[in-house]
């Protein structure tokens, strides 16, 4: 019985603050409304800061997958000393904080030859390094699980050259992984609002900073999109799992 | 000209030598076992076959070809992991296909030959199932398919059933020399078991320490050793040092013992007596000697040990323990604590040269 009471304690931990958004979103006083959120559909300003977020959610996950997955590769199976410094800067972003991050690639990205400084592109760089540690963490695990090594040279023996490898025997196995360090790459990003401030500011608002402009303002409409921004970050990820599940198999028919 | 030469082979992880001059040649269509313990460099020479290592110095030629620096994928050697290492996202019947697929032949002859392939390991009907679905034994078929689809210049096994239980062991070990003979294909076969070695080999090299002390057919690696760590290594050995005498006896604690007439050795060399447990047999003390013109010494047995097919008698003379191996059908039982003649063939003694009479303990 206590260890129901615990489970039951721990969902009502999560879900309270929801239910609270969202009865401040439905009634007006005593009357039931959608008006907050029929607000949303002829809100151009918030449909174009949930597009830049979405396409800065994907650009990330996509930039992080590709390269987190494939350094992890080479270095658990080719370059094992560099695994300490890895492991090092995997964890530099949870003790760097996002404004220290921010002032420093301000300092090198706001003069020649690289001024990047309001660009979407540095914002998905930033958010690239904020999430390596995801992606790095995941893959890593699922690399020992499979006793890469070992699938690898027997990949080799059979003649596979090293892309191959990398494509038909390593990526499906890790697949799981890489699937849920996207997941969190991305509902990161959908919420990330330090960095977004700091590096790109109004030049490419996104949603975060949309919100907190709204809830200042207008807190009812900030309340429906915040729940909003929460269906469409939940619905993204389902349709995401779902494409992925196919993926491995994929890879597979481009070798045949 | 052999078809796999191994040339003077070096290869050294920091300031400890792996692989320290390795000279082998393997004719075509033989099995060659790399037998020894741990460490040995069996392994490693197994690598550097398979391309996996580059040795520091030496030279590997297949079929009259050098390919010491031939990429492993490029070599076209089956090679079989002692984890199975199969492929989990892959059917068994997906995995025997992957190098063939690779090489990207045509779609019906990759189904004819992995179908042939799983009749051929007698595993007709699980080519659908996945690696977690199948007993290691089952998975360790697969993976010799696998490397026999693409078919290999030579096969490569490390220690391929040390992760199956006793009974897949024997059972697979037959079938590995089955196939091996049935294809004619040449396989280099990596092992710490000496009793794998010995009953699947045309020849067993026996390594230590990164060099091949001995390369021969089985009975002879076990049968004459050469030096004294094949001797001790493959088989269970007694050890008896002491030194020689005049008109080839050789005098063990007091005790004068005859020596092997086949190889004449000048007296006064110091030297150890080599003697199998299974060439040794005992007597009650009490009694007279069945056969004369044997070796005999008097010891008390300490323990004994049923073993199946024998029962084997540790007996301390001299201060030394000797394995003594006994039918497990003789009638007579020897008690612990017993008075006993421990007695021996002249011609079943090895004698070897000196280590100045250190005795080691009670012998594997």
């Amino acid at each position: 019985m206590t260890g129901w009471a615990v489970v039951l304690a721990f969902f009502a931990y999560l879900i309270l603050p929801l239910v609270g958004i969202l009865q401040f979103t439905f009634f007006d006083g005593p009357r039931f409304t959608l008006a907050h959120y029929l607000q949303a559909v002829s809100d151009r300003e918030f449909q174009t800061y949930m597009g830049h977020s979405l396409a800065l959610a994907a650009a990330t996950v996509a930039v992080t997958v590709a390269l987190v997955t494939f350094t992890t590769y080479w270095v658990h199976t080719r370059a094992r000393w560099l695994k300490p410094v890895l492991e090092f800067v995997a964890f530099l972003p949870f003790v760097v904080p996002a404004v220290t991050l921010a002032l420093g690639l301000i300092q090198l990205y706001s003069r020649p030859p690289l001024v990047l400084t309001g660009t979407p592109q540095l914002l998905t760089l930033a958010y690239g390094v904020l999430a390596m540690p995801f992606t790095y963490r995941a893959v890593e695990n699922a690399l020992g699980a499979i006793d890469a090594q070992t699938l690898s040279e027997a990949a080799q023996s059979l003649g596979a050259r090293w892309t191959q490898r990398f494509l038909t025997v390593i990526v499906p196995n890790v697949w799981p992984g890489v699937v849920s360090a996207a997941l969190l790459t991305f509902s990161l990003v959908m919420g990330e609002f330090t960095l977004a401030l700091f590096l790109v500011g109004s030049a490419y608002e996104t949603y975060p900073l949309y919100l907190n402009q709204v809830w200042r303002s207008d807190p009812k409409y900030g309340a429906a999109i915040a729940i909003l921004s929460f269906l469409i970050t939940w619905g993204s990820s389902v349709v995401f799992l779902a494409a992925s599940r196919r993926a491995p198999g994929q890879v597979q028919a481009a070798l045949k | 000209m052999p078809y796999l030469e191994l040339e003077d082979l070096h290869k050294a992880y920091g300031h400890t030598a792996a692989v320290a001059g390795v000279t082998l040649a393997v004719e075509r269509g033989e099995l060659v076992s790399l037998l020894g313990p741990s460490g040995c460099g069996k392994t490693t020479t197994l690598r550097i076959v398979a391309g996996f290592e580059v040795p520091d110095r030496g030279r590997v030629r297949l079929d009259g070809r050098d390919i010491t620096a031939l990429p492993p994928e490029r070599r076209g050697i089956g090679m079989v992991f002692q984890s199975y290492s199969l492929f989990p996202n892959m059917t068994a019947a997906e995995n025997i296909a992957y190098g063939l697929r690779i090489a990207r032949r045509p779609a019906a002859e990759i189904r004819r030959r992995v179908g042939d392939l799983l009749d051929l390991v007698g595993l007709a009907d699980a080519g659908d199932r996945y690696p977690h679905q199948l007993s290691g034994g089952m998975q360790q078929r697969v993976a010799l398919a696998r490397a026999l689809a693409i078919e290999p210049r030579i096969l490569l096994l490390d220690e391929p059933l040390s992760a199956l239980d006793a009974k897949v062991r024997v059972a697979l070990r037959a079938e590995i020399r089955r196939i091996q003979t049935q294809l004619g294909i040449t396989a280099l076969y990596v092992t710490h078991d000496q009793e794998e070695a010995l009953s699947l080999s045309d020849r067993v090299a026996v390594m230590s320490g990164g060099r091949i002390e001995q390369v021969g057919p089985p009975e002879e690696v076990y049968g004459d050793p050469r030096t004294e760590f094949v001797a001790s290594f493959v088989g269970s050995m007694n050890q008896l040092a002491g030194v020689v005498g005049p008109d080839g006896t050789f005098q063990y604690r007091g005790h004068l013992l005859r020596l092997p007439a086949r190889r004449p050795v000048p007296a006064g060399r110091g030297g150890v007596l080599l003697v199998r447990p299974e060439a040794m047999a005992m007597e009650p003390e009490g009694e007279a000697p069945a056969s004369p013109g044997l070796n005999a010494l008097s010891g008390r047995v300490v323990t004994r040990t049923f073993l199946g097919p024998v029962v084997r008698f540790v007996v301390e003379v001299e201060g030394d323990y000797l394995s003594v191996d006994v039918p497990g059908t003789a009638r007579r039982a020897y008690p612990q604590g017993a008075r006993v003649r421990v007695v021996f063939d002249p011609e079943a003694g090895i004698l070897m040269g000196g280590t100045g009479g250190s005795v080691r303990g009670a012998p594997k």
